[in-house]
């Protein structure tokens, strides 16, 4: 019996015999730190849980903890709180409260935070806590690259995906790679909503000067969500001279967006061109496997235990992000929490998570995918069903085809009435067609990994 | 206890014991889930009457005269005893406990009270070591008084949720911070009378405050410092505090070392010209500071949408630098104002968004930094 489940023993023990508000008040954050031979040395969160235990428990603790191990002589207590416990715990309120208090603007800057305000990045985020599956590989093998060879082979990176896939995890964790390399380097995280927004109050203060100094003497920078630029022609406009500067330098960009550069609506095309011209990595849904990797990753660096049947379970479940997938594993946390973890089961976590995985299950009609289809590929729902044999609608139309055989679940024949009166045939070939091209294009994966995106959100 | 064991019986000043009550009142805690915590344990020690309370992070021993007839303890619910005797008048009362019961009485009065089990209440730790620090507690006091009002008071960032108390080679300096502003005093050693420890550790707010309360005499104060307490010793009281753990932020880092705007002013002229802006500021406290160097001129302005706008010059001694217009959160330059001794004071600012700072133009031994409200 090691200490925790020792101590544990002592604790269940003596719940029995003192009052509830005793018990809280004198044997919480409690535990055995060491033994040294006969002696037990337990820690205690104040002076005062000292005193009291010395004076008032000490012969019931020794006693219980004789009948469990009967080598012990002698019971000690020293005051000590374990300082990660109370960091985390604080960690954790801080979090929740940030969420209710709208956080003040200005404030000293005392450095007690985990981000640095110079750069912006979250140290949380590393290489090492990254788990790597097929769904992200070339956008991990082309980060760590990026983190060997700075600014000289893929410049700029371009990484684009769904949200909560792990682009921001990806982004921040060469800033803090190169950082630990080297911390002399100069590395800057940012939103492209913050680069906007520090723009146009640097325009409001006649400081632009200052602000495209401050930018270009960046080593390494890292914009998220691009596409939020979209539309700002000005900001885009300062970030296009920036990252010129930046790039004649052959000092390293990153950009993330939701989608590729050619989807970004209204994204000037010298700026395209130039996302394009790097390295493009796509982060897409991440398949089972990864997901149970991820989800095993998690439970073990929360330090619990889940079963395998659990885990499965919530890795089956939740596919559409990462986000979603943690949300479902604190929440089964949380149960263990309150029930305790012998009483976790299948069966209760099904329960507990019923409501998160079917409520934002979307129900897709055929409606839906030919609007979706067709808004996509920019033509009118009705060419999709008419019998117009133009290349530029044959596709579309062959790909709505096939998201109706495999999302909708349609049966030949009925798809094939929908769009117009067609045969059952027409619809099997159409399939088909997509099916073959799916194993050698690439593209036309994609694609159709967006529209799938749009479809569900 | 056995049933052997004397029976307390003392007579005692009303006044004696309702300041002692009162002291203990304000450390024990009013809601716990312990609800012996709402009592006080009183005992006699030689020639007078202990009452001991606790809330579990602060405990204090409070020693009043009286006159012993009987030793022996017992526990009083603080809150019941205290109602009872701030209505007697200034005479003699006798406590004692008598078959299961305390009885309270004055020469024509007389209440009784169930006594419950004492041997519940908490143990106050104690300190064994012999006295770190002595030092004036008037001193003390007004260090304190300077620091106390930018004590962050949520619980947020435990470690700054509490006045530092950092004792360096020559000095002891006394920071509290909330991030929107920093209090820093400095006791230099030659005014305090023995030191005997060199580290650094950060007092709770309650404790802070409770001592501000208590100090009300020119008499010494002694400080013992453990691992994780810290005790008071000040004339008849004994209070013992656990202290905050963890690591106080680098605050010396954000002192602005030079700054690019100075004014020199009267400071009752400042706040007088506050309070009023005050009055007419929205409802994020804010007021703004026009400061133009060439024309020699100082603006105060606040407005809000349905009260109006507010403005007028400020008299100042002395302006150089740069123009800056600025914007504060009045609260935060009233408290700092308040703390600062001294006629006049010294303002320096270094631009609308980086940290000002408010000293005495006289004593340089307290400053008070403030952070801006972005515009």
């Amino acid at each position: 019996m090691d200490n925790q489940e020792l101590w544990q023993c002592v604790l269940s023990d003596i719940e029995l015999s003192v009052s509830k508000a005793n018990f809280n008040t004198w044997f919480r954050d409690t535990a055995i730190y060491t033994r040294e031979g006969n002696a037990v040395v337990v820690s205690v969160p104040s002076s005062f849980t000292k005193e009291w235990l010395e004076n008032k428990f000490n012969k019931f603790i020794l006693k219980s903890l004789r009948e469990l191990n009967s080598e012990i002589k002698e019971v000690k207590f020293i005051v000590y709180t374990n300082q990660e416990n109370i960091s985390q715990n604080n960690n954790l309120i801080t979090k929740k409260k940030k969420q209710i208090f709208k956080k003040p603007e200005n404030q000293l800057q005392l450095k007690v935070l985990n981000k640095d305000a110079e750069n912006n990045l979250n140290l949380k985020y590393t290489f090492d806590t990254f788990v790597v599956g097929s769904s992200n590989e070339l956008a991990h093998a082309a980060a760590k690259s990026v983190t060997k060879n700075l600014g000289t082979i893929y410049n700029p990176l371009f990484i684009y995906g769904g949200s909560g896939l792990g682009k921001t995890h990806l982004l921040q964790s060469i800033g803090n790679n190169i950082l630990k390399q080297d911390s002399s380097k100069k590395v800057k995280y940012l939103s492209a909503e913050k680069f906007s927004s520090e723009m146009i109050s640097a325009i409001q203060c006649g400081e632009m000067e200052k602000f495209k100094n401050k930018y270009r003497k960046i080593d390494l920078l890292i914009i998220d969500d691009i596409q939020f630029l979209s539309g700002k022609e000005k900001t885009q406009e300062e970030f296009f001279h920036t990252f010129n500067a930046l790039y004649e330098k052959n000092k390293q960009i990153i950009i993330s967006s939701d989608r590729p550069p050619k989807a970004i609506k209204t994204l000037e095309d010298r700026l395209r061109s130039r996302f394009e011209g790097g390295m493009i990595a796509d982060v897409s849904y991440p398949d089972f496997e990864t997901r149970l990797a991820i989800l095993k990753f998690k439970v073990a660096s929360k330090e619990i235990i889940l079963s395998e049947d659990i885990m499965s379970y919530i890795a089956e479940n939740f596919k559409r992000n990462i986000r979603e997938l943690e949300g479902a594993l604190n929440k089964v946390i949380m149960q263990m929490n309150i029930l305790g973890d012998k009483k976790i089961s299948l069966n209760s976590v099904k329960k507990t998570l019923s409501s998160e995985s079917e409520m934002p299950k979307k129900i897709i009609n055929i409606k839906q995918i030919l609007k979706i289809v067709a808004n996509f590929y920019d033509v009118e729902e009705k060419q999709l069903i008419q019998r117009i044999r133009r290349q530029e609608i044959v596709r579309p139309r062959q790909i709505a085809m096939f998201l109706l055989r495999n999302e909708y679940k349609a049966s030949f024949p009925t798809i094939g009435s929908k769009m117009g009166g067609r045969d059952h045939t027409t619809v099997i070939h159409a399939c088909e067609k997509i099916n073959n091209e799916l194993k050698t294009n690439n593209m036309l994966a994609e694609e159709i990994n967006l529209i799938k995106q749009r479809l569900y959100t | 206890m056995s049933e052997k064991e004397n029976k307390l019986k003392i007579i005692c000043l009303q006044e004696n014991i309702k300041n002692g009550l009162n002291i203990s009142e304000r450390v024990s805690c009013k809601n716990s889930n312990l609800p012996i915590l709402n009592n006080a344990l009183i005992k006699t020690d030689k020639g007078f009457l202990k009452i001991l309370s606790t809330n579990l992070e602060i405990g204090v021993e409070v020693l009043i005269p009286c006159k012993v007839k009987q030793q022996g303890s017992s526990i009083i619910p603080i809150r019941l005893i205290l109602n009872l005797i701030n209505n007697l008048p200034n005479t003699k009362i006798q406590i004692e406990e008598f078959e299961n019961k305390l009885l309270i009485s004055t020469d024509n009065l007389k209440t009784s009270i169930p006594i419950i089990n004492k041997e519940e209440f908490p143990i106050i730790p104690k300190i064994k070591k012999e006295s770190d620090i002595i030092i004036n507690s008037q001193i003390f006091k007004k260090a304190i008084e300077q620091v106390l009002n930018s004590v962050a008071l949520s619980d947020l960032k435990p470690e700054i949720s509490g006045i530092l108390f950092d004792f360096k080679k020559d000095s002891l300096n006394i920071v509290a911070t909330d991030v929107f502003r920093l209090s820093e005093k400095i006791i230099l050693n030659k005014d305090i009378k023995k030191i005997e420890y060199n580290e650094s550790f950060i007092l709770p707010y309650k404790t802070a405050q409770e001592l501000v309360k208590i100090i009300d005499s020119n008499n010494d104060i002694i400080l013992n410092i453990e691992d994780n307490q810290v005790a008071f010793l000040y004339d008849k009281i004994n209070l013992i505090s656990k202290i905050i753990e963890g690591e106080y932020p680098n605050y010396k880092q954000i002192i602005p070392k030079e700054s690019k705007t100075k004014i020199i002013l009267n400071k009752e002229e400042f706040l007088s010209k506050i309070k009023i802006a005050s009055i007419f500021s929205s409802n994020i406290n804010d007021i703004k500071l026009l400061i133009d160097v060439k024309n020699q001129n100082i603006l105060i302005k606040s407005e809000d949408n349905i009260k109006g706008e507010f403005s007028s010059e400020i008299d100042f001694n002395k302006l150089e630098g740069e123009d800056i217009k600025i914007v504060f959160n009045w609260k935060y330059l009233l408290d700092g104002l308040l703390n600062i001794e001294g006629e006049d004071i010294v303002f320096e600012l270094s631009g609308n968004s980086s940290p000002a700072m408010l000293k005495s133009k006289e004593f340089n031994d307290y400053l008070y930094i403030i952070m801006p409200i972005k515009q």
